[in-house]
């Protein structure tokens, strides 16, 4: 049913024993995974880009110094409640920062979060907003396994298919039956649906 | 968070289809860039260790421009940013036409920017793999992604004419700079952009500084690490010498960049460990152009040598005399820089690079020590008070084994080919005797390609250690365990010679025989300690030599554990151990973890038959104490060093 699921699955595993070993490649493997979830909470956090890129920078820097001693520390919990975390402390220092820079407005933004440091716990909204950006991350991720595993054909029936078309639509432009099309799209939210649950077995593993 | 969520339902793996494909349209949205000040950010061109470069638009004159926000952003002080400004004055200040036009900085919102005209160009190495019947170039990036650097596509490379020719127009850029006392300190391809007219434009003037400098220092350090590679960093700024980093330093990064765009490859053995990659820029060899790409001559690797010499005082002085020199190549006049005498090399090799000596030592030993070192030492004690380098058989003993005995005395006296000659004639006699048994046979040429190893005569060893593991495959089988002791050896030695592809074709060859070994020993019905223990360290050892840190570390000290529990510790077993968690601590860039377990190495390998690991022991602190800057405790370590 699924196409050249092991490759996949092989490259996500050594990316984690990878960064276990500290190996330059794969903590640049690391962030281009990670980077653009964090940067979207970020925004979604009411930061403008270029503050979000110096949260994330910030959270890097973070990472490489303590993930080396978070792998080897079962008690820290799930990957991305860790991850959260550096995420929630790199941002209450930016605000901390930003509020003393007499250049740069302080908006409601660095209010918020100076108001939640305060109360020493992040408000429930943020870990939604959290949770939203880590299913995103997965989706993505195993989109960008399907759209390099995957035949082009099928590959080009699927972002069709994100980007809105309708299965009579797809079978029109592909001459194909409407079984035909509904097969594709079948066969890859299946192994979409695989690969999401490898990955964040995998992710959990790393962490807990 | 943290409450366990079924997977179906966090991710709507039961929603309807067109609720599904919603959420994966969701999930791909980009956010626009927006603006900044004046500027419309149009796309992220590339990203480093220095900020991230943009093509931009100006709406007002509507011009495309190259904007770079520098990574101190919103962290840095007022006092960083009045220092930046001070500084990018003279990289402003340039004037030439082959390097990219900085119109200048200003801050907007809050973040640092830099302005840069926007070349349409590709980085150099790229530009060197196309040929020039390629179709045209249709570059559009002005920043190649910082994590290029260390991969070039491949693909054939331009004429070498060519890319000297345009690589001297990069000399006259760099120097041009330099008059005006500013040294780029961050050469790299990326950094020089060819456009299809073949004009080579070289950025980011003074930003290394700058960007060190304005910039927490934690930060910078830890995310450059992970950004970028330190591959055309000179030996000087590698250890973190700053105060003498000059305009020297830019030629040793030119004559990496040279190197790379004539052979298609890096000098070094970059395995993506930066503790590892340092190692090798601070102390390893590079072999010549010309032993990577036969279409270098002589001539040629001598002006690539001098450039990227390991000591400043015998690298060109200045960019303008590397590339003078270049030119006199291209027009068949004499070169100034001259391939050192093979006497010169050796005696550099002899001073800089003990570590590697050892290395060979602890290829050897680390494989076959503990029976090598118990052999060598009875041997080492002759009885009869007889001397240990006289040649007459004693009692009961045959003229072979006396040419070992005599060839371990030279060896232990330094008299490496004096060594060689002994274990030569022994080997000779071995071949002539059919009772001769396969572990003595292949003993002894073990000790052979030993001494010709100490010699740093590495292709010659070669043929030694195929010879050995020929007879392996025939006695015992191509994926024996004891075969691939000899593959891994070939690797190493390829290693040596700086051929990176053929070492870790070995390595991935020895690894699933190693793992297998040691589960078969984990397996085994009776505990078989020692053959467990060796397994271990074999499988740790291997695994450490492809970067698999973690894994490495953990048999290791799995390797110790079952030692420790043993009835007989066995000094340089510990050491060996111990050499082995101290690496796996240096590519961890854990350096207290590796001093600690080089020090302990260092103490347990005192037993005299394992010198040469001690040194190398010894050496590995030198490099680890050099590279966080402890010149002083180096300086009494390199005293030391072979005591």
């Amino acid at each position: 049913m699924s196409m050249l699921p092991q490759a996949s699955s092989e490259t996500r595993s050594s990316l984690f024993s990878r960064l276990r070993a500290n190996h330059i490649g794969a903590w640049r493997e690391f962030e281009d995974r990670y980077r653009e979830m964090m940067l979207r909470f970020c925004r979604r956090r009411g930061l403008q880009h270029f503050d979000s890129e110096d949260v994330v920078q910030r959270v890097m820097a973070d990472l490489l110094k303590s993930l080396p001693q978070f792998v080897y520390d079962r008690q820290r919990g799930r990957f991305r409640d860790y991850l959260y975390r550096c995420v929630r402390n790199a941002l209450s220092n930016w605000s901390q920062h930003a509020a003393r820079r007499p250049e740069q407005l302080r908006s409601g933004m660095v209010h918020a979060l100076e108001e939640d440091s305060r109360n020493g716990r992040p408000g429930r909204d943020d870990e939604v907003l959290w949770e939203e950006e880590w299913v995103a991350h997965h989706y993505r991720v195993a989109m960008d396994t399907v759209r390099k595993t995957f035949e082009p054909r099928s590959v080009d029936i699927f972002d069709r298919s994100v980007a809105g078309a309708t299965i009579p639509e797809l079978a029109r432009a592909f001459t194909m039956t409407e079984d035909a099309v509904r097969k594709v799209r079948e066969r890859i939210r299946y192994r979409m649906e695989e690969l999401i649950a490898e990955q964040v077995r995998e992710e959990d593993e790393f962490g807990g | 968070m943290g409450n366990a969520t079924s997977l179906p339902r966090a991710f709507g793996f039961d929603a309807d289809e067109t609720q599904w494909y919603r959420q994966l349209r969701q999930a791909g949205v980009q956010d626009a860039l927006g603006r900044i000040g004046d500027y419309q950010l149009l796309e992220e061109i590339g990203r480093g260790g220095q900020g991230i470069v943009f093509k931009a638009r100006q709406p007002r004159t509507g011009r495309h421009i190259a904007v770079k926000r520098l990574s101190a952003g919103a962290f840095a002080t007022p006092e960083m940013r009045a220092r930046f400004e001070r500084e990018i004055e003279a990289a402003v200040a340039l004037d030439h036409p082959n390097v990219v036009t900085v119109f200048g900085t200003e801050v907007v919102d809050g973040q640092q920017l830099l302005a840069m005209k926007w070349v349409d160009g590709v980085p150099i190495d790229r530009w060197a793999t196309v040929t020039p019947h390629s179709p045209p170039l249709e570059g559009k990036t002005l920043l190649a992604s910082p994590f290029d650097e260390g991969g070039m596509k491949a693909g054939p490379r331009r004429p070498i004419r060519e890319i000297l020719e345009v690589f001297t127009v990069v000399c006259n850029a760099v120097q041009h700079a330099h008059q005006r006392g500013v040294i780029h300190r961050d050469l790299k391809p990326s950094n020089i952009l060819v456009d299809k007219e073949k004009r080579p434009f070289v950025l980011d003037f003074g930003l290394a500084k700058v960007s060190r400098e304005t910039t927490h220092a934690a930060t910078i350090t830890m995310t450059g690490e992970f950004l970028g590679t330190p591959a055309y960093a000179a030996p000087e700024q590698v250890r973190g010498d700053q105060r003498s980093v000059d305009a020297r330093t830019d030629v040793y990064a030119l004559g990496v960049i040279l190197y790379r765009l004539l052979t298609g490859r890096l000098p070094f053995f970059d395995t993506g460990n930066l503790a590892a990659l340092m190692q090798e820029i601070m102390h390893r060899d590079i072999p010549a152009p010309s032993a990577v790409d036969a279409r270098v001559n002589r001539e040629l690797d001598s002006i690539v040598m001098k450039a990227v010499s390991k000591a400043k005082d015998e690298r060109y002085p200045s960019v303008e005399d590397f590339g003078a020199d270049i030119r006199r190549f291209l027009s068949g006049e004499a070169v100034l820089a001259h391939a050192p005498s093979r006497l010169q090399r050796l005696g550099k090799r002899i001073r800089r690079h003990q570590h590697l000596v050892a290395l060979a030592a602890m290829a050897l030993l680390a494989v076959f020590g503990a029976s090598t070192i118990r052999i060598a030492d009875r041997h080492r004690r002759p009885s009869g008070g007889r001397p240990v380098d006289s040649l007459g058989p004693l009692e009961g003993e045959t003229q072979a084994d006396a040419l070992g005995r005599q060839g371990l005395a030279r060896f232990r006296a330094g008299d490496y080919s004096g060594a060689e000659e002994s274990w030569r004639r022994r080997t000779l006699l071995h071949r002539q005797d059919p009772r001769i048994t396969t572990t003595t046979r292949l003993f002894a040429l073990r000790c052979l390609a030993a001494a010709v190893i100490f010699q740093e005569r590495y292709e010659d060893s070669l043929t030694i250690v195929e010879e050995a593991k020929a007879i392996c495959e025939r006695v015992y089988g191509v994926s024996d365990y004891r075969t691939a002791h000899y593959v891994h050896w070939l690797g190493m030695v390829h290693r040596l010679l700086g051929q990176v592809g053929a070492a870790e074709e070995l390595f991935a060859r020895v690894l699933p025989i190693r793992i297998e070994r040691l589960s078969q020993m984990r397996g085994a019905e009776s505990i078989d300690r020692t053959g467990l223990r060796d397994a271990l360290r074999d499988a740790g050892v291997t695994l450490a030599e492809i970067g698999r840190t973690a894994e490495a570390e953990q048999l290791l000290r799995e390797a110790l554990a079952l030692q420790e529990s043993g009835t007989s510790g066995t000094g340089p077993y510990f050491g060996v151990v111990f050499v082995g968690l101290g690496l796996c601590a240096m590519q961890r860039l854990d350096f207290r973890d590796a001093e600690k377990f080089l020090l302990k190495a260092h103490d347990e390998l005192a037993y005299e038959g394992v010198a040469y690991y001690r040194h190398y022991a010894a050496s590995k602190l030198i490099a680890l104490y050099e590279a966080q800057g402890e010149h002083s405790k180096a300086g009494v370590w390199q005293k030391n060093l072979g005591s």
